[in-house]
Formats: structure tokens, C-alpha cells, sequence
């Protein structure tokens, strides 16, 4: 097959990080979510494993409910003080970042799915790194996937971490058994508009060696 | 933007994992590595850290040295479980599965002909005692990229496959390469162009067995 690259440059270069442009107000049917998540598990797992799975939670109760575990996982003012501190060394493109994530912080519980990849089985933190590679190279790539067929849908969403720091307090909340490891908390929802553009970026050549360090 | 469906839905669904079919004869040029790369590297990073660094081996006796390493490192890995070594018994065990460990060997015994060898790395390493939160910030920030990378191959004619087991051999590497102490490896991904274009999506399960609304 010949792609036309027009089009799948533009869907790897401008799948962003959603966060202020989550349109908050309109619904996600769940085929939707349904149709990307066929396309997620297309992705590639270690010793073909596919020891995934998906919690889906449009449910507005237990939305409010991790909405709250996952704003309060840090201090109130931690994302106000890391954009501010971002700005002060210059660096306003992350201090965009940490005020939106401050803002969604404070909006989780409007946004209309919350998604929560799962993979069977717990990293052990003292495993080596290439088992830790295996377990996280088996979930992040579908998950990333999933966000780039969301993305090509009109719809956006972030990786995001900080329920993590609750996670028992959330699989408590949703009867999931202990053997069950979440990997990140995806808000998903339309965005206000379509129009995204590539992120600025350094220069590959400062960040690629060739043959030797 | 309205995307093509057709075409963006085509390249999530056949970006396969190829060993047997990289193309061992047809050379690579940097061209094509840094512009996928720079593809790459508009996924996401935790806090917009951006701490990745890639290593790319075309030189040809270097290639075969990583070669050797990682044949090594096929060695220790056996002397591992994995979680996912015992979820399924033995008669479990698809054809679809047999495929992918006999796709791994031959890889294992041809991987010095692989034209061109990327070796993600981070700069930075979890805290030992890391959470699962610290480490899903750390892998989050590397293998979206990763994936893109992959994903930009196959649309330029390319194929990949990502592999971890190196790392069980991570300074022997670093000795090899110069890599710092305080970069971590997190995979080697051998690269070339595929045998055709032609890839098919891979059998799946349903989606509805793996998918929980609302509750477990």
C-alpha cells in the first residue's frame, strides 16, 4: 500500500496533548470510543502477551469521584507553581503545559470519558529495565494509538499519571481486582476544533548519534 | 483538519511487527531515519521533559558487535519470567504466538544484516523505588515516541519491531556505543525497507471481552 503521507504525517505530527480545548459540552457516543479501541489493540505486544485491557467510565458519579482522586494526588497550587517557575527559566512552551494541565486539574470531572488502560500483571519497580520496557512497550504504543484514531475522529485526549499515585483508592472504587495494573487516566472528548499544528521541536541532529554517543 | 480514514486507519492497523520481511539487501539512507525521527518526536513527553536521545548504528561492524550483545542478552533472558510468561498454558499458546517467537529467532540470528539499528534512549533513570506513577511518566515519555517512529516507517515503505532484550545487556552497550551511565536504554528497534507493502491487520479478540464499562 501507498500512503498519502499529506495524510499520515499530519495525523503523528498533530496529536497534541488536549487538555483547554476538550469540548466539554458534547457527548462521545460509545461506538466511538469502541471503534478507536480496535484500532489501539492492533498494536504490537511483547511475546504477542495482549494482556490489556480497557476501563471505559462515561458514568458522571464515578467520573466526579477519580476526578477527585486525581486532583487531589498533588498539592492545589503543584501545577501554578510549576508553570510559574517553567516561565522564570524561559521556557514558555512548558509553562503552557503545566497551566493546562492545572486546568484540567480543576475540569476532569466535566470531561465526558475518562479511559484507563490496564495490563494483567504488576511491574516490579527493582525489575530490570528491559522488563519494565516489555511491560510498559506493551501497553503505551496501543494506548498512543488509540489516541492517534481518536485524534483522526475529531476527538482529543492526554496521557496522563497522577491518579496513580490513588491507584488502589480508584480500583477500589471500580471493583478492579490487585492484579490489575493501570498504566495512565485518558480524558477523552470532541475537541473545540479540529485545527492542531506541530509542536516546536529542537532540531533532531541536537538530539540523534549517529554510530557512537 | 478532516483526516482520510481510510488512510490513517490503514496505517494504525498495519503497522505490524516484521523480522522475516525487513529487507537485508536494500540499503537506508540517513534521510529517511532523521525525518522519521523528527516525525517521532512530536508525541507527547511528561511535563514536556523532551529528555529523549536516539542512537542510530549503521556502520556495518558495529551493527554485527550489537548483534553479538544481543544474542547474549537472548541468553539471559531466559533465565527471567516475565509476567505474561505463565497467563497462558501451553495449548493456549496460538499459532498467531508460535509465528511471532520464530520471527524472533531468526531475527536473533540475522540482526547484524539489519541496515540500520535505533536505540531509544532517555536521559535519566526512575528512582529505584519508583512508583507505578513515576514509572508511567518515565516509559510515557519515550515509547508514544517510539511507536510514531515505527509508524512513520511504515509509511515511507519501511518496517520495524520493537525489542526490549538488549537491555539485559545495557553496559555492554553503553561500553560499546560511549553512552553516559545516566542514559537509559529503553529498546533497540532494527530497521529496514519491507518485502512489499502489503500488511494486513492481525487477528484481534473482540474488543468487547476486553473493554469494562464502568465497572470491572
Amino acid at each position: 500500500m501507498e500512503f498519502d503521507l499529506a495524510q499520515t504525517d499530519a495525523l503523528l505530527s498533530t496529536t497534541r496533548a488536549v487538555r483547554k480545548r476538550l469540548d466539554l459540552d458534547r457527548p462521545v457516543p460509545r461506538s466511538v470510543i469502541e471503534e478507536c479501541l480496535e484500532l489501539a489493540v492492533q498494536a504490537p505486544t511483547a511475546g504477542n502477551g495482549q494482556t490489556w485491557c480497557w476501563l471505559v467510565i462515561d458514568d458522571a458519579g464515578l467520573r466526579a469521584k477519580i476526578a477527585d482522586c486525581y486532583r487531589t494526588a498533588l498539592d492545589a497550587s503543584f501545577f501554578k507553581d510549576q508553570s510559574r517557575a517553567a516561565a522564570d527559566r524561559g521556557e514558555a512552551q512548558t509553562s503552557r503545559v503545566y497551566d493546562s494541565a492545572d486546568w484540567l486539574s480543576d475540569n476532569m470531572h466535566k470531561v465526558p470519558i475518562f479511559v484507563i488502560p490496564c495490563v494483567e500483571g504488576r511491574s516490579d519497580p527493582d525489575s530490570p529495565v528491559p522488563i519494565q520496557a516489555s511491560i510498559w512497550g506493551s501497553i503505551l504504543p496501543a494506548m498512543w494509538s488509540f489516541q492517534l484514531a481518536l485524534r483522526s475522529r475529531g476527538l482529543g485526549s492526554t496521557l496522563t499519571t497522577l491518579h496513580l499515585f490513588k491507584e488502589q483508592e480508584i480500583a477500589g472504587i471500580l471493583g478492579m481486582p490487585d492484579n490489575v495494573m493501570q498504566c495512565a487516566l485518558l480524558p477523552v472528548a470532541y475537541t473545540k476544533g479540529t485545527d492542531f499544528k506541530p509542536a516546536r521541536r529542537p532540531p533532531v541532529n541536537e538530539i540523534t548519534h549517529w554510530n557512537g554517543w | 483538519m478532516q483526516f482520510d480514514l481510510a488512510q490513517t486507519d490503514a496505517l494504525l492497523t498495519t503497522t505490524r511487527a516484521v523480522r522475516k520481511r525487513l529487507d537485508l539487501q536494500r540499503s537506508v539512507p540517513r534521510e529517511v531515519v532523521n525525518e522519521c525521527l523528527e516525525i517521532a518526536v512530536q508525541a507527547p513527553t511528561a511535563s514536556n521533559s523532551q529528555t529523549w536521545r536516539w542512537m542510530v548504528i549503521d556502520d556495518a561492524d558495529t551493527r554485527a558487535k550489537i548483534a553479538d550483545i544481543y544474542r547474549q542478552a537472548m541468553l539471559d533472558r531466559r533465565s527471567v519470567t516475565e509476567p505474561w510468561d505463565h497467563t497462558k498454558s501451553d495449548e493456549e499458546i496460538s499459532a498467531q504466538t508460535v509465528r511471532v517467537l520464530d520471527s524472533a529467532g531468526y531475527l536473533s540470528e540475522n540482526l547484524q544484516r539489519v541496515p540500520v539499528i535505533v536505540i531509544p534512549c532517555v536521559e535519566g533513570r526512575p528512582a529505584p523505588d519508583a512508583g507505578p506513577g513515576s514509572l508511567a511518566a518515565t516509559y510515557g515519555s519515550i515509547m508514544p515516541a517510539i511507536w510514531n517512529f515505527q509508524l512513520a516507517l511504515r509509511s515511507r515503505g519501511l518496517g520495524s519491531v520493537f525489542t526490549s532484550v538488549l537491555g539485559f545487556r545495557e553496559r555492554d552497550v553503553a561500553e560499546l556505543l560511549g553512552i553516559p551511565d545516566d542514559v537509559m536504554q529503553c529498546a533497540m528497534i532494527p530497521v529496514a525497507y519491507t518485502k512489499g507493502t502489503d500488511f494486513k491487520p492481525a487477528k484481534r479478540p473482540p474488543v468487547s471481552d476486553i473493554t469494562h464499562w464502568n465497572k470491572w
